[in-house]
């Protein structure tokens, strides 16, 4: 099967267009065939409290995580405000030994929206301290702008509220982030549900899909992770390929000219 | 080091009981902590593992081991 060009994340170049999270698998063997059947590069996971002992299966996760050979994308989920973000994604730093950290601040918790005011603040500090942040933002063009400036080379704007599944509720917007911000290296990240969902956003020109829910959560988890593994790949070529005009009337794909006499009265 | 039986530490957010002043590498033997990736915080600061030894645990300290788990 042809691949899609490689491209560039911060230091790291990728074959694989897929970033795929860890949790709400049924079991650690789920999760693992389900990140090998994905062929994703870049994992995301978290951390959190946890004594580490024998009667808990210690350190196991890390453990096979390590096994995977994956970029680590750690993520600072559940902070609500720029201090509790800073402080995690510095925890992230030692714990994790790198400098990219996925970069949630929410604002909201009914549909986890981030906080673009609080993501601001945290961006411009982890940046000064040499963090590689990943924002997960919201598709506002002006918060995007500014993340930008800040010195984000990476933007995950939500298709829509994290495990919805709900896909892209505003490709309009998406599509003027990408046309506003050609250069900027952009990732749906959130609310995709099906595998067409990440096709649509790779079609809009995203570079790449950051996903969990989706995979976790379908009865079979390996199979959907090949699923959208191929869907991503797919779309990303239709991109580079160029997607024809959309147009109004229709227009015979069949070559009109010589029909026999009985065809021309149409 | 100084000793007091009523000692209370915040752990992993439990309060427990200390005998004595310890060092953080005997705090982790002492809870059956298993080699591994951790960082563990004391007040908020990372304690680097080269200072297990040295870093003193007394009444009052919250230590808090923060370890992977999955995310997305």
């Amino acid at each position: 099967m042809q691949q899609a060009s490689t491209w560039q994340v911060y230091d790291q170049t990728l074959q694989s267009r897929l970033f795929i999270g860890t949790a709400l698998y049924s079991s650690p063997q789920v999760m693992m065939d389900a990140i090998k059947a994905s062929g994703s590069q870049v994992i995301t996971l978290s951390l959190r409290r946890q004594t580490p002992t024998k009667s808990n299966s210690g350190d196991q996760f890390w453990q096979l995580i390590q096994s995977l050979n994956c970029h680590l994308l750690p993520n600072t989920a559940g902070c609500y405000s720029a201090k509790e973000a800073v402080k995690t994604a510095r925890l992230a730093r030692e714990l994790f030994q790198t400098d990219w950290v996925k970069l949630e601040v929410l604002g909201d918790s009914y549909n986890l929206q981030p906080d673009p005011f609080a993501l601001l603040e945290a961006t411009k500090t982890l940046i000064a301290e040499g963090f590689k942040v990943f924002p997960y933002c919201t598709d506002d063009l002006v918060l995007c702008q500014k993340l930008a400036d800040l010195g984000c080379e990476v933007l995950m704007p939500w298709g829509a509220p994290i495990g919805t599944g709900k896909g892209l509720i505003n490709p309009y917007a998406l599509e003027t982030l990408r046309e506003r911000l050609p250069e900027m290296t952009l990732l749906v990240d959130a609310g995709i549900g099906k595998p067409s969902d990440a096709v649509q956003a790779m079609e809009l020109g995203y570079d790449g899909i950051l996903l969990n829910t989706a995979v976790a959560e379908a009865l079979e988890p390996s199979l959907m992770a090949t699923a959208f593994s191929q869907a991503i790949n797919a779309g990303r070529l239709a991109y580079e390929a160029g997607v024809m005009p959309e147009r109004q009337q229709a227009k015979p794909s069949t070559p009109t000219l010589d029909q026999p006499i009985w065809q021309q009265n149409v | 080091m100084t000793s007091s039986k009523n000692m209370t530490i915040n752990f992993n957010g439990t309060a427990i009981d200390i005998a004595t002043e310890m060092n953080v590498a005997k705090l982790l033997q002492l809870n059956d902590v298993v080699d591994g990736r951790f960082v563990v915080v004391v007040n908020d600061e990372i304690v680097p593992k080269s200072e297990y030894d040295s870093a003193v645990i007394t009444t009052g300290d919250e230590v808090e081991i923060m370890s992977p788990i999955t995310g997305g």
